[in-house]
């Protein structure tokens, strides 16, 4: 054979042909050893074959094997090595070690055939078996490799969340079922499982997805276990689709984001855990810094010392509630600003336990305009007390000249200075008069602006409306008579007995009376308290009926407005206020009833204050 | 001796128009133009009866008539407000400072002397009572 064909047969062996010296650094390294490990000759030739391809648990193997291999010439095994891109193989194994004519090692020579494939078959028969009604009766999609990496067994939630068939995915990388982006970086760590394996949940904090048959891909949470069994090392992976977790997740996000107010979501070590825009927006924080912070990052520095006893006390009675109810609460800015806040706590309880919920409204608006309105409001108070108090001395200051002008026009007219011919008693009448009206009207005026202010007092308690009567007419009766009207009074029998305020009671029938004897020159005035039934319910009336000149059509609109005394032929007979009639009817109002009047020319008028009963 | 009656008012006019119709009823007056000489004058002349303003410089008529009740053997001298404050509860104000009787001005000259006597009579029989 030339040396030609001999290098030929070396270089196309199909399986893996490596010389190793006896320092363990390798010699020759053949096109299928290239194949099969990944590494390029250059790459291999002068490196120890441990560090190249041996993983660190089949070092002892190994130098077991070379040991034997001396001792006996050639050995065969089965045994575990690892490419360049860190995957494991199961490679089948012939050395021999080659020695000198002086008989010391020269070589050892390798065939290491890449049984991977059959070896899985294996496996996959081998948990097929033991493990297939376990597995099948789990909730969680089960997916089982080996060392290699190679499927060896699915259950039928891994087929249908995958759209996999179970013989599509036996034997192949367990990297069939992750999205493209990620396959590299798993085959790495997917190596250095084997090299510490325990159970544990897979790439904790990071976003996992799973690809389907037709390429969808899911987001995924994947819990890994190692299984010894006599075939080696198996990772069992339970997967579990998290989609519709994620959602819930994302509509929460969602909904803490549409929240009118700043949201933060508080662990029980009072970590924040989760913040909404507006949250970041109140406090100047931005999202990463204040995730993992102590929520009294946010509170002002006087107020921490309570904070935790009061968090503490929130989580071993959580209820809904408003925080710090009466008291003034502040939130603390990056910069250092202060506001004052409104908080509303709610337990949450979720999956990773119990957290608080805290909305968080930034009320210094509202501060500002309550304020706003406190000042408004003393600012009106003291406005009504200047009104009232000018209302006061008005009517002081109104009054005492008033006093001196009816006080000697009344000495004089009764004669006490001495005796007056009839034109000085005349023009005296005048005087009074004028005095007179000036004092009611100083009197309906201030009524009616204490009405305006609702200064008025109302006392309500039982009268005796019979008396309330009796009493105006007698007072009236000497100016009916004067005036040579009949005067009559009819009352029911028993005494009417209402809840009402006597004064405003009493001036609305003085005004009523006055006024139908004021312009009455001949013939009656009537008084009358009847009772009447309207819808059900009592009603009192209480009619003043004249034989007055009656009011014109055109004037009856007008009747009840301030100052719209209705000009009468003879002016000088008028006295009054303008107001009286205005006045009646808000203090019948206020009574709860209303005044009503039919009136004609030439026919007299009629006025009613009507009050219910009950 | 006469029914003295004393006038406690600072404004002229009311005092004349009290004095003329009280003089003209054959009453003895003494005035007095503030609360303090009002006062003054009640403890040194031991008048009958006392008519009184309320607002008035010096000393007002409450205070007048709180000091007079605070006195020994005052409490049966009547005591009448006659007042331009007549405003609600202005009346009650009065009687609780210790008035016997709260009249509004203008006062009407036609009745006042009346309203007047009816509060004297009455002080004068419980002078002339027996035992007293």
């Amino acid at each position: 054979m030339s040396p030609n064909l001999t290098a030929q047969l070396w270089e196309h062996n199909p399986d893996a042909l490596i010389a190793v010296g006896p320092d363990g650094t390798i010699l020759h390294w053949n096109l299928a050893a290239e194949t099969i490990f990944g590494y390029s000759r250059d790459e291999a030739i002068g490196q120890p074959i441990l560090e190249l391809i041996v993983p660190k648990d089949c070092f002892e193997e190994e130098s077991r094997i070379q040991a034997e291999a001396l001792h006996r010439g050639v050995t065969v095994y089965e045994s575990v090595r690892r490419c360049k891109n860190g995957t494991l193989v199961h490679v089948s194994v012939s050395t021999k070690a080659v020695l000198r004519a002086d008989g010391q090692l020269e070589y050892f020579l390798s065939n290491k055939k890449d049984v991977t494939h059959l070896k899985v078959l294996r496996d996959a028969k081998l948990v097929e078996a033991r493990f297939h009604d376990l597995l099948e009766s789990t909730p969680d999609a089960i997916v089982m490799v080996n060392v290699t990496g190679r499927i060896v067994l699915v259950n039928s939630q891994a087929e249908k969340m995958f759209g996999h068939q179970r013989t599509e995915l036996l034997g192949q990388p367990v990297e069939i079922l992750l999205p493209n982006r990620f396959r590299t970086a798993h085959l790495a760590h997917r190596g250095g499982y084997f090299e510490q394996p325990r159970t544990r949940t897979m790439g904790a904090g990071l976003e996992l997805y799973g690809l389907r048959k037709d390429g969808d891909e899911f987001p995924v949470e994947i819990s890994l276990s190692p299984l010894k069994t006599e075939e080696g090392t198996m990772v069992m992976s339970a997967i579990r689709n998290i989609s519709d977790r994620k959602k819930a997740d994302q509509k929460f996000k969602d909904l803490l984001e549409s929240a009118p107010d700043a949201m933060v979501i508080v662990n029980r070590e009072g970590r924040m855990v989760l913040v909404n825009t507006q949250a970041v927006q109140l406090f100047g924080w931005s999202r990463e810094e204040l995730l993992g912070q102590k929520i009294e990052i946010l509170v002002p520095e006087r107020y921490r010392g309570n904070h935790p006893d009061h968090r503490t006390g929130f989580f071993s009675q959580p209820r809904a509630r408003s925080m710090g109810a009466g008291l003034e609460l502040f939130g603390l800015r990056k910069d250092g600003g202060e506001f004052p806040v409104e908080i509303s706590l709610s337990p949450l309880e979720t999956e990773e336990g119990l957290f608080v919920s805290s909305a968080i409204r930034d009320v210094t608006e509202r501060k500002r305009f309550e304020q706003t309105l406190r000042d408004k409001n003393v600012e009106l108070e003291n406005a009504a007390l200047a009104k009232d108090r000018f209302f006061a001395s008005m009517s002081h200051e109104l009054r005492t000249p008033l006093n001196a002008i009816i006080g000697f026009t009344g000495t004089l007219l009764m004669k006490l200075p001495g005796p007056l011919n009839v034109e000085q008693d005349k023009q005296l009448q005048i005087v009074q008069r004028g005095a007179r009206h000036l004092l009611s009207l100083i009197n309906d005026m201030l009524d009616l602006a204490k009405l305006g202010a609702n200064k008025l007092d109302f006392k309500t308690e039982t009268i005796d409306c019979n008396a309330v009567v009796d009493e105006v007419a007698a007072s009236l009766r000497p100016d009916a008579e004067k005036k040579k009207l009949l005067f009559t009074v009819s009352l029911p029998d028993p005494a009417v007995m209402l809840n009402t305020d006597r004064r405003a009671l009493s001036q609305i029938i003085i005004n009523l009376t006055g006024n139908a004897i004021k312009f009455t020159e001949q013939g009656s005035v009537q008084l009358r308290l009847q009772r009447h039934v309207v819808a059900g319910r009592n009603m009192l009336a209480f009619s003043v009926e004249d034989t007055g000149p009656g009011i014109a059509q055109q004037d009856q609109p007008r009747l009840f407005e301030a100052f719209s005394r209705i000009e009468a032929a003879d002016r000088r007979k008028l006295e009054g206020s303008g107001l009286g009639l205005h006045l009646s009817r808000k203090l019948s109002e206020q009574l709860g009833g209303r005044i009503t009047f039919h009136s004609a020319i030439g026919k007299g008028s009629t006025f009613t204050l009507e009050l219910w009963e009950d | 001796m006469p029914t003295r009656i004393l006038i406690i008012e600072d404004d002229s006019a009311s005092r004349a128009l009290v004095r003329y119709l009280l003089e003209a009823a054959g009453y003895t007056t003494l005035e007095a133009e503030d609360g303090g000489a009002g006062l003054h004058l009640a403890l040194q002349t031991q008048p009958d009866l006392i008519i009184c303003d309320l607002q008035m410089p010096v000393m007002n008529g409450y205070e007048v008539a709180r000091a007079l009740r605070e006195q020994p053997n005052w409490h049966r001298v009547p005591l009448i407000a006659v007042t331009a404050f007549s405003m609600a509860g202005d009346r009650e104000t009065a009687l609780a400072a210790g008035f016997d009787e709260h009249i509004t001005k203008p006062i009407t000259p036609e009745t006042f002397v009346t309203q007047i006597e009816a509060f004297l009579s009455r002080a004068l029989q419980v002078r002339h009572s027996p035992g007293h």
